[in-house]
């Protein structure tokens, strides 16, 4: 086991403001495409606590490795269906703001 | 491990060779003949169905991340019967022109959200369950986008998508959490190790609001109204009731096993957001006049009523629940047939559309009437069994005030029920929808509703059998 | 025959299906013949069902099937058949039969002559199942079926916009009895482990007197009482109830509905002596109704309001009965006024339709001779009703009122003020309606068919005997329902009669004479007044004196409750609408912008984005649950 001197916080403080950062940002992007990044900052700083807390905390199982490949793969196909829909939205609305995707409310 | 072990997760396994099939099928059958796909999903999924009430031994695979007890069978089962009306019902929509090439696409999703919806039931750690919540959802936000020619449906996509991947990211880190601090990811083990620390109390919230999107609870429910609007009224009615139902089994399960030790917790975070969602779905379902916005509100507020019976956080309370869902089932699949019947026959949606329905339509109001009769909770249909069941299962933890407020609830709901009612039976219409002339398999879904909605409030040893396979819990 | 009592509810059942499934095919007057001859059968099998219970003095209950069964609940879908079910079974379906065979008359021609008798027959359906359940929640379902029956009818007429208005009116006002009804059943079933009747009134023995969960308990019931049957402070949507078509006022209205709160309570008798505290209330009530009810119907001057409130005000008269004890006095007058008061509101029906739908009573006047069945058999009723001996109304008020005077001689005095009023009413009524009056230019008017003219006169020979029933034994009588129903009631009475004074024959004589005698000069002033005088009540514009201006406008209760319940609700729905969701959660928007202003953002970017606000919503709501769980 490495310890290369990062302590374990220091990995928890990132993957927090990076979820923050994600947060943040799909509530106030309006791009639908900045939207599906900042789900992928989320994801991701998920990822880093699992693979740390594994790494530091719980070094003998895998479990948080393997959770963290699983959700890389469902984060893809999160995006792709995504993706899918924004081109439609595309098609019919002409633009990707989601400011514009509003014809049902109230 | 021996082969013959996979037969535990027979349900998964046919249902995906049910989708390749279908897949298959769709890829080997000429482009004009492409209908034939409708007719042979739903014999296969019949089949499915029925197979599914033969016997079958519990048991763990994968070293406990799969596990299969009676009472998940059963809520399979109900899952499963769902899934067929919603299918019976989808026929006359699925014949439309434009939808020729995308009717196998319509099943295969279907079939693979049910399969997520299967493992997540019957999962026992977390990355089954995420695994499941995620194949359960993913595809939906596909299906609400479905006739990519509507403008509305592909609003309802995104939305749809957007708000299930920021609740399920949330729903992550909060597992994240429980993984950092319980050093595991299995059900049980992070039951024997989690407590009261703040970490775990943010954990379990961020897990919480993650579920409480699936479910649609106040204030975690603003997607839903308009999700239910655009999207393929079918969709709609899948989206309201199974993939609701599901996530209400697997809420309740994870509940009562894994945060069993923090049940003073959930418990008045449940009481609290069960008033919030039955008052605000039914103050907002009152001035709705989209039918589908409408059922939208009005299942909302149903949800609110649900978590009376899982706040009790014992055998009565799984029992009620799982009894109220199945009705739920059979109402809501009731109100959205006939909704469906006549939006496919005549675009119309609207309240005001069904002034005058009875004259025309009096079998398809009478249906409507008994399936809002049963939503309402009005004796002597299933309805009010199911309500009944879970204001016991609250005033069985001393929540009297809570029942009371509920009570109200349901005479509010009641009212609104009503207004669609009236339209359809008092107020008239110079220009009412004009007879609907509805072919076998909407004829037959409904009859299944209405029957369900019978049999089931007459039928005790229903309850009786749920309540014995819960004490697996 | 008595195992074949399902027949009873089965029958209009069926009569209501077999309307609604051939609700285009039938024509003319063949859903009222058949849903007619569906309540005579009923009717019949009730009749001898009715001699079987009388001759043998026993009781039954009739297991149907297994309803609800699970660990410790068992509810059974069974039938109780005592004296006092078949006695409501009689009056249901007799009256409800007469009033059926009228209403093919009266609703000849109208556009809604099918739905009208698929609604009437499902109505008695369900009322049939709230006098014959054999627990509280059959009957429960019952009182709801009836509720609703009640709704469709009232707002039978639905091209009016009043008429919904009255139909919601009703709705709301007993949905609020009706959760008090609800919150007792819950209650009867949390302390008592079972919902049946017997099972509950047997184990009732082990509660003491006063045992203040049995008074929450019996007040809770009350309330349900107190929203069926047209009380104090729940009483204004009977008036307006009169939207619906005559004959609905009179069965539902009048004979059969409202009073299932007296039955609801009679039936539990057992329950409610077990609480003096409710009983005084339930007389408060009862007393007080039935005193500003009678003046409110002085003042009316629409001939279907003057009865609405004429009920209300009888009705008040039972409760007090049942508030006293007198339950055999309470069931006695809901009997004689099933009949007289159905007589009179077919005879008001046959008044209007003879006047192509006029009610005002202004209007009327020098009828007597136009339409002479309707009068006779109008004036038998107001006699009835007025209590001048011998006919039916006599025998059953005097009952009531000697049970008042041994349980109170302030109510005794009230009472009879009441019944004084109501025979001016009547007879105000009565006089206005059918006198000629020389100011007025004679009136078109035709008598009835044969088919309404006979239910009428059928009723009116029922008003004049009912009375037989209860002659009492001062008159040499013998009490024929007393005895009747004294297996139902003479364990409560027995309790209460412990604390009351026993009357001589002397007294109980006087007490009846007194009012009598008052009674006949109350018509002689009545007749003074609107006959000799010809005076008329003022136009509706009118400037009134403040006294009666107060009772025309029906004690301002109407405006009371929408200034204190319907407007606030009004207002909030508003509210939400207006603010809560167009401002509220637009400036939500707006504030949120402003923080994307303060991390050096533009507001453009959430205002009104829609998904982007739920996701905001859904982290801020997160946060509020987390700063809640982690910091309170």
């Amino acid at each position: 086991m490495i310890n290369s001197g990062i302590p374990l916080q220091y990995f928890l403080v990132l993957a927090a403001i990076m979820f923050f950062v994600g947060v943040y940002g799909f509530i106030t992007r309006k791009n639908l495409i900045t939207i599906l990044m900042s789900i992928e900052l989320i994801l991701n700083s998920v990822n880093i606590n699992f693979v740390a807390f594994n790494k530091y905390l719980y070094p003998d199982k895998l479990q948080g490795h393997f959770f963290t490949l699983f959700v890389i793969a469902v984060a893809a196909c999160e995006a792709a269906v995504a993706i899918a829909i924004i081109i439609n939205i595309f098609r019919r609305f002409n633009n990707i703001d989601v400011e514009n995707v509003d014809e049902m409310k109230y | 491990m021996r082969l013959e072990n996979f037969l535990i997760m027979r349900q998964e396994l046919l249902l995906t060779l049910v989708a390749l099939i279908v897949l298959i099928a769709d890829l080997a059958i000429k482009d004009d003949k492409k209908r034939i796909v409708i007719p042979i999903s739903i014999v296969l999924f019949f089949l499915v169905t029925v197979a599914g009430f033969i016997p079958a031994s519990e048991g763990i695979l994968f070293g406990g991340m799969y596990k299969s007890t009676a009472l998940t069978i059963l809520m399979k089962n109900i899952l499963n019967v769902g899934v067929l009306i919603v299918f019976i019902q989808s026929v006359t929509w699925l014949k439309r022109d434009d939808l020729q090439n995308k009717i196998s696409e319509y099943f295969i999703l279907i079939v693979s959200t049910l399969i997520g919806m299967n493992f997540m039931i019957s999962s026992g750690d977390f990355l089954m369950f995420y695994l499941g919540l995620e194949t359960a959802t993913i595809p939906i936000a596909a299906l609400a986008a479905y006739e990519k020619f509507k403008a509305k449906s592909a609003e309802a996509g995104i939305k749809l998508i957007l708000s299930s991947a920021l609740s399920s990211g949330i729903l992550l880190y909060g597992l994240s959490m429980i993984y950092g601090t319980t050093g595991s990811i299995y059900f049980a083990d992070v039951a024997a190790s989690f407590g009261n620390t703040p970490l775990h109390v943010l954990a379990f919230i961020f897990f919480f609001a993650g579920m409480a999107f699936k479910i649609s609870l106040v204030p975690f429910h603003l997607w839903t109204a308009d999700v239910y609007e655009g999207a393929p009224i079918n969709v709609t009615s899948y989206l309201s009731v199974i993939s609701k139902g599901a996530a209400v089994f697997i809420f309740t399960i994870i509940l009562y096993t894994v945060f069993s030790q923090i049940a003073y917790l959930w418990r008045e975070l449940l009481v609290i957001i069960s008033l919030l969602t039955m008052t605000v779905g039914n103050l907002f379902a009152i001035r709705q006049q989209n039918l589908k916005r409408f059922l939208a509100f009005s299942s909302i507020a149903q949800a609110g009523f649900i978590l009376l019976g899982i706040l009790d956080g014992s055998v009565l309370g799984m029992t009620s629940t799982v009894y109220f869902v199945m009705i739920y089932i059979f109402s809501n699949l009731g109100a959205f047939g006939v909704v469906a019947a006549v939006s496919n026959m005549t675009n119309k949606e609207n309240m005001d559309d069904y002034n005058g329905f009875y004259r025309t339509n009096p079998k398809l109001s009478l249906v409507m009437m008994l399936s809002l009769f049963s939503l309402a909770g009005i004796p002597p249909v299933a309805g009010f069994f199911g309500k009944f069941f879970l204001f016991t299962a609250a005033a069985h933890q001393g929540y009297y005030m809570l029942v009371l407020v509920a009570v109200l609830n349901a005479t509010i709901s009641l009212y609104y029920y009503l207004l669609l009612i009236k339209a359809m039976f008092i107020n008239t219409s110079d220009n009412p929808i004009a007879r609907i002339n509805s072919d076998f398999s909407t004829k037959l879904g409904l009859i299944i509703c209405v029957v369900g909605i019978f049999v089931i409030g007459f039928a005790s040893p229903l309850y009786e059998l749920i309540r014995s396979l819960s004490f697996g819990f | 025959m008595i195992e074949y009592i399902w027949l009873v509810p089965l029958l209009p059942l069926i009569g209501f299906l077999l309307i609604a499934f051939n609700f285009k095919r039938f024509q003319g007057s063949v859903s009222g013949i058949i849903a007619s001859s569906a309540i005579f059968v009923s009717f019949i099998i009730s009749l001898i069902v009715f001699i079987e219970i009388y001759s043998s003095k026993q009781t039954a209950t009739v297991q149907l099937f297994h309803w609800i069964k699970f660990n410790k609940i068992d509810i059974s879908f069974s039938f109780l058949i005592d004296q006092l079910s078949t006695l409501m079974l009689m009056i249901i379906t007799g009256v409800g039969f007469l009033i059926h065979v009228y209403s093919i008359g009266y609703m000849k021609g109208d556009s809604g002559f099918n739905r009208f008798f698929s609604y009437m027959n499902l109505f008695v359906f369900f009322m049939l199942l709230l006098v014959l359940g054999s627990n509280y929640l059959i009957m429960f379902i019952g009182w709801e079926g009836v509720g609703l029956c009640s709704y469709l009818l009232i707002g039978f007429w639905f091209k009016k916009h009043e008429n919904n208005n009255a139909a919601k009116k009703a709705f709301i006002m007993n949905r609020i009895g009706d959760l008090g009804f609800l919150l007792g059943i819950f209650m009867l079933y949390y302390y008592f482990g079972t919902l049946n009747f017997n099972g509950i009134f047997f184990q009732a023995h082990m509660f003491t007197i006063g045992n203040p969960t049995i008074t929450i308990i019996t007040l809770l019931l009350f309330v349900g009482a107190i929203g069926k049957s047209a009380q104090i402070p729940l009483f204004t949507w009977l008036p307006d109830a009169m939207a619906g078509p005559t004959p609905v006022s009179a069965l539902i209205h009048a004979a059969t509905m409202v009073t299932a709160g007296i039955y609801m309570i009679a039936r539990s008798n057992v329950l409610f002596v077990l609480s003096p505290i409710t009983l005084l209330i339930i007389a408060i009530v009862g007393i007080t109704t039935a005193l500003l009810a009678g003046g409110i119907a002085i003042f009316q001057t629409d001939i279907k309001k003057v009865l609405a409130y004429s009920t209300v005000s009888q009705l008040g008269f039972m409760f007090l009965a049942l508030g006293v004890g007198a339950f055999t006095g309470a069931m006695f007058h809901l009997t004689t006024h099933a009949f007289f008061k159905a007589l009179l509101f077919l005879a008001a029906g046959s008044v209007i339709h003879a006047l192509n739908g006029e009610q005002d009573i202004r209007k009327m006047g020098g009828l007597k001779n136009k339409i002479p069945i309707t009068f006779f058999t109008f004036l038998i009723g107001t006699i009835a009703i007025s209590g001048i001996p011998p006919f039916s109304g006599f025998f059953s008020k005097d009952m009531i009122l000697i049970g008042a005077f041994e349980a109170n001689s302030i109510f005794w005095i009230i009472a009879v003020i009441v019944s004084l009023m109501t025979t001016f009413y009547m007879f105000r009524l009565l006089y206005i309606v059918f006198w000629k009056r020389s100011n007025k230019e004679d009136l078109h008017a035709h008598e009835s068919p044969k088919n309404m003219t006979i239910p009428l006169m059928i009723l009116a020979v029922l008003s004049v005997l009912a009375g037989a029933f209860g002659i009492p034994l001062v008159f040499g009588g013998n009490d024929i329902i007393g005895n009747f129903l004294s297996p139902i009631f003479t364990e409560s009475t027995n309790i209460i009669k412990i604390n009351a004074h026993e009357i001589s024959h002397n007294t109980e004589l006087l007490l009846m004479f007194i009012p009598v005698i008052f009674v006949f000069v109350v018509v002689y002033l009545a007749y003074y007044v609107y006959v000799k005088q010809k005076k008329l009540p003022e136009a509706d514009n009118q400037k009134r004196p403040f006294f009666s201006n107060i009772f025309f406008k029906k004690l301002y209760f109407d405006e009371i409750y929408n200034a204190l319940f319907v407007k606030p609700a009004l207002w909030l729905s508003d509210f939400l609408h207006n603010i809560i969701e167009l401002k509220v959660i637009d400036r939500m928007v707006n504030q949120a912008g402003n923080l994307v202003v303060w991390t050096g953002k533009t507001i453009r970017y959430i205002q009104t984005g829609n998904v982007g606000f739920y996701l905001f919503a859904m982290v801020i709501s997160i946060i509020l649950i987390l700063i809640f769980k982690l910091f309170i």
